[in-house]
């Protein structure tokens, strides 16, 4: 048995077998994917993987060679991709599997129904995140909590926080950690700490690798008709009312209103469906000037202007001074 | 005797039958703490972690902590990938002291 | 008596499994690999890997080498881990000057000094895998006392040479080079290895490969499967004539020795230094097949 790349993007012959595969595994291609390995035994391709930044993704097995052999090989050269780079090595497979894939070390964070599970392999991981934001859980009755991107941080965005200062006890402001964004994690962290510092019962933290993303998450899995979005929205919302309010004791998850994205629509959609009676979603109305929703993108279709007047308009003063100072753009 | 520190996450060994896959990182609580997986946990859990312990014992390592997974590796495949891992995450791998190895690796 | 080595294994250092069962194939050799086989990331782990397997488990009577990396690419450390670890000896792969034999037996000898290990003890197989090597043959085979053996790694010196691998043409193309490696062994008194086959699948031509090989002299082959093992050993199992005619050798030379002669003779023939050897070689190699025994008396 051998290992080699398989080329899907390059090469019709190396798709052609990746695509067989995982048609068989009832799996289908995806474009979000960096290198796809295949095992194969004499000339045939009987196994492939695939990885995405830390994430192993698009695994399938010929029927005939199911046992631990080929699966360990696989998942070793695919970790190996991964731990070049990163420390924490992430899979999402089916339930009926998670058992094998346990054995190899991996450990469920979330489950969706039968669909599917998250799991994770790291030394340092879910467990001691918990640990990170417990450490700052404030203990109070009636907590809210946030999920932003952040990109940059907006009125709008203060006006959510601000809200949620007043009518909980406390708030924790989860900054999205991922880094795809325009802004980078460390100063769109920085900007929010800024932009509600004047707010005693704030925590801002990082969501860490533990909010799903539409980069990460494997649409792959689902049949044709299922829409990627809405799944990937349940596993979102699952995981933050299992695993991250009960922890901080967050009795509220405020959000926005996203009139014009489709996505935000379902992802708050979902939420309240997923939360039911447990967890109460909050959507609230978008601050508006002059007539208008204040939402990051526009700032940034402004700041890409160099529109300094009417962004001045739309963020407070920690953020103006960031984009002022990067006008040019952020390298 | 060289002490190892772990600096970073040092990974070493496979998911393949008869070897071990060591992962070592940083552990804030301090000490060392061994998060273990393995085939025969029961007759030999605690074998492997004792060898595990030895070996880092023998390197200096006094804080570490380690996602282990063992599909049926030998005692001396334990401790080459325990080795290998702590070169790695204390960044010796460019620098490894044989004569010290040699004076506890009998 | 030379030992025998009509089979080289070849066994990946990153290879745990197989670094375990190494000695259950019944090779005559096994050869650790932390060059070709391994990949770069890998190294480290592989030489810590086999340098403890070699220190805690036990071989039997099976030689063990390991083929280091070049000097500049880790062999250093690959050389200092296996020497102290107690290999046999180290496979230095594409060697084309004596030279290279030279630096490798000084950190070698240095180690040995560093460790405490018998100075001396830890030999030198050279494999010659380029047109160089093969035209310096004997200056290798002869470039150090520590040499045990001289191989031919036939894909790297095929590519050098700007052809490739004709096994069904009984390989002209390693004629040359493979008569290089044999006369050059034969005359520095050291074993020479052929080249590994590498379609595992083909026993046939397996055979007939060995068969040539076994003509042109060599001692044995290069294995990537123990699957060739059997094989390669059939083909070096005397044949039941060789054997009688050996045995009739050993025993004239009893004879002789019992009625004080120097002189030996068999059916009228005399018996010089090479006819003794080739037949204590024969006796070693059906030996070795579990196709003879010494001295079985018949039952009356």
């Amino acid at each position: 048995m051998e290992v080699h790349q398989l080329r899907v993007k390059k090469r019709k012959t190396d798709f052609k077998r990746w695509s067989t595969l995982l048609d068989d595994a009832g799996i289908r291609t995806e474009k979000n994917i960096e290198t796809v390995l295949g095992v194969f035994e004499k000339e045939r391709c009987i196994a492939t993987g695939a990885v995405f930044g830390n994430v192993i993704k698009c695994v399938a097995v010929c029927r005939e060679y199911m046992g631990g052999a080929v699966v360990s090989l696989l998942m070793t050269n695919l970790e190996k991709i991964v731990f070049e780079r990163y420390n924490s090595c992430y899979l999402y497979t089916k339930p009926n599997t998670g058992e094998s894939f346990a054995k190899l070390g991996y450990q469920e964070i979330v489950k969706l129904d039968d669909q599917l599970i998250f799991m994770e392999k790291a030394v340092n991981g879910f467990s001691e995140y918990l640990h990170y934001i417990s450490d700052q859980a404030q203990n109070n009755s009636r907590q809210a909590g946030l999920v932003i991107n952040a990109n940059p941080f907006t009125l709008g965005h203060q006006y959510l926080v601000e809200r949620a200062s007043r009518e909980n006890n406390s708030v924790y402001v989860f900054v999205v950690s991922e880094d795809r964004s325009y802004v980078p994690f460390e100063d769109r962290l920085h900007l929010v700490k800024e932009g509600v510092k004047h707010l005693d019962n704030v925590v801002v933290l990082e969501t860490g690798p533990y909010m799903v993303s539409q980069t990460t998450f494997p649409s792959y899995f689902l049949q044709e008709d299922q829409d990627a979005t809405i799944v990937q929205a349940q596993l979102d919302a699952t995981l933050f009312k299992t695993r991250i309010a009960p922890v901080m004791g967050i009795t509220h998850r405020y959000v926005g209103q996203e009139p014009f994205s489709e996505t935000t629509e379902i992802y708050n959609q979902q939420m309240k469906k997923v939360f039911g009676n447990d967890l109460t979603l909050i959507v609230l109305e978008r601050k508006k000037i002059s007539g208008q929703a204040i939402s990051a993108s526009l700032v940034r279709d402004l700041w890409r202007e160099r529109d300094l007047k009417s962004i001045k308009k739309l963020v407070p003063e920690a953020t103006y001074s960031y984009i002022e100072e990067h006008i040019e753009g952020v390298k | 005797m060289t002490r190892h520190t772990v600096h970073q996450q040092g990974v070493a060994g496979t998911l393949e039958s008869s070897d071990v896959q060591i992962l070592i990182d940083q552990n804030s609580a301090g000490g060392i703490d061994i998060n273990l997986t393995s085939s025969v946990e029961k007759q030999y859990g605690q074998q492997i972690r004792k060898v595990i312990m030895d070996t880092l014992k023998n390197l200096g390592v006094t804080d570490a902590k380690l996602q282990v997974q063992d599909q049926g590796a030998l005692d001396c495949t334990i401790v080459a990938r325990t080795i290998a891992a702590v070169h790695r995450a204390s960044d010796s791998v460019s620098d490894i002291d044989w004569g010290e190895l040699e004076e506890w690796n009998v | 008596m030379e030992r025998l080595r009509r089979t080289m294994m070849f066994v990946p250092a990153s290879n745990a499994a197989m670094m375990r069962d190494a000695n259950l194939y019944g090779a005559d050799s096994i050869m650790f690999d932390l060059e070709d086989s391994i990949s770069l990331r890998e190294k480290d782990t592989s030489r810590f890997l086999i340098y403890q397997a070699v220190k805690t488990l036990d071989y039997g009577n099976t030689e063990t080498l390991v083929r280091v990396n070049a000097l500049n690419a880790g062999g250093q450390d690959d050389i200092e881990a296996m020497v102290r670890a107690g290999i046999d000896a180290i496979r230095l792969p594409k060697t084309e000057t004596a030279q290279d034999i030279l630096d490798v037996e000084a950190i070698i000898a240095q180690t040995e000094k560093k460790c405490g290990r018998e100075a001396g003890s830890t030999k030198i197989f050279a494999a010659v895998e380029g047109p160089l090597g093969v035209l310096n043959a004997l200056d290798i085979a002869t470039a150090s006392e520590r040499i045990i053996g001289i191989a031919l790694g036939a894909e790297d010196y095929v590519t050098s040479m700007k052809t490739r691998r004709y096994p069904e043409r009984n390989s002209e193309e390693i004629f040359f080079a493979r008569s290089m490696i044999v006369h050059a062994a034969r005359a520095a008194g050291i074993a020479a290895v052929d080249t590994v086959f590498s379609n595992v699948d083909d026993m046939d031509m397996l055979r007939k490969e060995t068969e040539i090989i076994k003509q042109l002299g060599f001692d044995g082959k290069s294995v990537i499967n123990p699957r060739q093992i059997s094989v390669i050993n059939s083909v070096f199992t005397p044949q039941q004539k060789e054997i009688e005619n050996a045995e009739n050798v050993m025993a004239a030379i009893e004879e002789a020795e019992a009625k004080g002669s120097g002189v030996i003779a068999l059916n009228g023939k005399m018996i010089d230094k090479p006819i003794v050897e080739r037949a204590q070689r024969v006796l070693q190699l059906a030996e070795a097949a579990g196709v003879w025994k010494e001295g079985e008396e018949i039952e009356w």
